[in-house]
């Protein structure tokens, strides 16, 4: 469903060159695949490429999904077509009602797909049930999108709009961080729950410890803006025992130190 | 000493000599405030005060004279409030009974013309800034208006609404005037709503507000103006001690709106707050000036105020905190937050500072930005196009303001009209 083939890109405006040089990932649907890379390989700028955030140049290669060019599509077309990003950094917004965010995201999607809206009253039961799941409480619902919410509830709220949404393929960029370990579990299991023989899954992250409960069917690994090395489960835990360094030089590539400190 | 007025169109003395037949209260006083407009001229822009808005044009050419003009209800129906409320409207500054309703005022609450009352009382019209041009106009041609008075001790139950409307595109000049007195530990809430139902006139307001000792006033200012008409206005505020005053404007509409507030914290622990949110479009200009006097010591006072500029329209934003030297643990407070929609949006904002008292807590500042594009992206990636996304964040920017304002019609008015303002407004009907 998702195909990206040699993809490299830029940031604009930034004279450093490119930060992704050459990636390519196919992810079918059903699939779980998880990108792991040092800080500074390119993660996020997968991400926010797929998501088409503004400031990033595609310099060469293509990003399909269900054979569309992602790459012209507006965000909210993407969205539409059914990709979705959890944010990193979930971003607050004053003044906006939670409930009523989710709800015209909802409604703008089923509209670009030709469904009917959904009315207030259905859109409640979605929204309750699917809030328990992923363990939101009710008043957050109320408040403003992401405003005073800790670091926690942020990434929740990611995976409930996910959850509300119903997208084909979710990325998810870095849920992990940030969370302690029951949090990391709840949001591991809202993740699981929305695991379907037809919906595809990105997991994008530093650490293997997301991937204990959220179990990839395929592990990539990103440095310098490729994709390394592939392979199953166990990859993930062999780079958990070797970091990334010991890794690298068994496949004989150089990594600026400072990207491998964290890594430990 | 350079030349800080503009002398005005000799058509000012006949629009006099034709309103002056109407007028109440004592000839030689309205004579005498008429001389004194004349002698003031209008202030030009070397006048600080006035440095980025001209009435150059009101100067040059004097407004014809206001004509009743016949308003329905049904016309007034979207700026009205509903429920517990007693309201007198003013339509190009003629009383309209059919539109008002203040029968069976509470105990301890009473409201008058102002016409009935400077008959008796000519002090009324005396003129407490003797250096302001356009309050000496509007002392030579105050007509319409209400006087309010809420007896010591009285929490008055039923929300008062006075209406000024600009009917007909004639263009005529009103100058209503309003004196609210709040008695010792009373309380009242009010709305002061002005609506341009024509493209053209000149509403030229002076409002004096006193809140005697724990006393509370609630005033909800709405503004809906449209074309070229104009709006100049000036509260007098003057709060007592433990009294309380709190204000919030929302101004929607008009080519020239001006909101003077000249505000005095007389007595120990008098609180002031002024929120306002101004949205002036293509052609409009809004112009908010403020000064607040500490006049005594322990007295907290906030201003917080929001402006979108939307494509070719222009903001004004001129707050000034005085604190006299007796005024120790003053907490002032004061900030300008603005959004511009467009490259060919102004806004000018001055925050200022006088301080002569050394224990106190002052802070300000003034912002001006564009729409969050992290933001943007956001509502975008959950699949809301670009439009309604600007439109969302543009009407969360807003809402801070909005929710101060007491009545909730007036929120659901206030949303309803930023709303009409904006590009994709239309898609967020659900949240007026």
């Amino acid at each position: 469903m998702l195909k990206i083939e040699n993809l490299h890109a830029r940031i604009e405006d930034i004279d450093e060159g490119e930060i992704l040089k050459g990636l390519d990932l196919e992810v079918q649907p059903g699939e779980v695949h998880a990108v792991m890379g040092p800080n500074g390989s390119g993660k996020s700028t997968l991400a926010y490429i797929l998501a088409g955030r503004d400031g990033y140049e595609v310099t060469e290669g293509s990003v399909r999904f269900e054979g569309e060019d992602v790459l012209e599509m507006e965000p909210e077309e993407r969205a539409a077509a059914g990709l979705f990003l959890a944010f990193q950094y979930p971003i607050e917004i004053p003044g906006v009602a939670n409930m009523y965010f989710l709800r015209t995201a909802l409604n703008a999607v089923l509209r670009a797909r030709g469904e009917p809206e959904i009315d207030a009253a259905g859109f409640m039961r979605r929204l309750r049930e699917q809030a328990e799941i992923v363990g939101i409480r009710s008043d957050l619902l109320k408040r403003d999108v992401n405003a005073g919410f800790s670091g926690g509830e942020k990434k929740r709220n990611e995976i409930l709009q996910m959850a509300v949404l119903q997208p084909k393929l979710a990325v998810l960029d870095e849920t992990d961080s940030g969370l302690d370990i029951d949090a990391l579990r709840t949001v591991a299991d809202g993740v699981n729950r929305l695991r379907s023989p037809e919906r595809g899954i990105v997991v994008i992250t530093h650490y293997q410890r997301l991937l204990e409960y959220i179990v990839p069917d395929h592990v990539h690994v990103l440095v310098g803006g490729r994709i390394v090395r592939s392979g199953d489960k166990t990859l993930a835990q062999e780079l958990e025992s070797k970091g990334y360094s010991e890794l690298m030089a068994e496949l004989g590539i150089a990594v600026p130190a400072d990207a491998l400190e964290a890594t430990a | 000493m350079p030349v800080r007025r503009i002398e005005p169109a000799a058509d000012y003395g006949r629009l006099f000599d034709e309103v002056k037949g109407r007028l109440a209260g004592d000839p030689r006083r309205r004579e005498a405030s008429f001389a004194r407009f004349r002698e003031l001229g209008f202030p030009n822009q070397r006048a600080e005060a006035w440095k980025y808005t001209s009435l150059k044009s009101l100067a040059e050419n004097a407004p014809p004279a206001p004509a009743p003009v016949e308003v329905t209800l049904a016309d007034l129906e979207p700026y009205l409030l509903t429920g517990d409320v007693k309201r007198l409207v003013f339509v190009n500054g003629f009383m309209a009974p059919e539109l008002s309703d203040i029968e069976g005022l509470p105990a301890g609450l009473t409201v008058a013309s102002f016409d009935e009352r400077v008959t008796h009382e000519g002090a009324l019209l005396a003129d407490a800034d003797a250096e302001r041009s356009l309050t000496a106009l509007n002392a030579a041609m105050a007509h319409g208006g209400a006087v309010v008075e809420v007896a010591d001790g009285t929490d008055v139950s039923p929300t008062l609404q006075l209406v000024f409307v600009q009917a007909g595109d004639a263009g005529g000049m009103a100058n209503p005037r309003n004196v609210v007195r709040v008695g010792a530990g009373a309380k009242l809430t009010m709305a002061e709503t002005w609506v341009a139902l024509g493209v053209a006139g000149v509403t030229n307001v002076v409002n004096d507000f006193d809140v005697a000792e724990a006393g509370e006033l609630t005033v909800d200012k709405l503004q809906f103006g449209r074309g070229r008409a104009t709006l100049i206005g000036r509260s007098a505020m003057r709060v007592a001690q433990e009294g309380r005053l709190a204000q919030t404007t929302v101004t929607a509409g008009g080519g020239l709106v001006r909101n003077e507030t000249f505000a005095r914290l007389e007595g120990p622990k008098a609180d002031l707050d002024l929120n306002g949110a101004y949205m002036p479009v293509k052609g409009e200009h809004v112009d908010t000036s403020i000064r607040i006097e500490h006049r005594a010591p322990d007295c907290p006072s906030n201003q917080f105020y929001k402006g979108i500029l939307a494509p070719g329209g222009h903001g004004v934003f001129a707050g000034k905190i005085f604190v006299d030297q007796v005024a120790q643990r003053t907490n002032a407070y004061q900030q300008n937050d603005n959004l511009m929609l467009a490259r060919d949006a102004e806004i000018d904002t001055k925050p200022e500072l006088e301080i002569y008292a050394d224990d106190v807590k002052c802070s300000h500042g003034a912002t001006v930005g564009e729409l969050d594009d992290v933001g943007l992206f956001y509502l975008r990636s959950r699949g809301i196009d670009k439009e309604t996304a600007q439109a969302i964040l543009t009407f969360a920017f807003a809402g801070e303001v909005i929710e101060r304002l007491a009545h909730e019609d007036s929120r659901h008015q206030a949303r309803r009209a930023l709303l009409a303002r904006l590009a994709g407004g239309e898609k967020l009907a659900e949240l007026v």
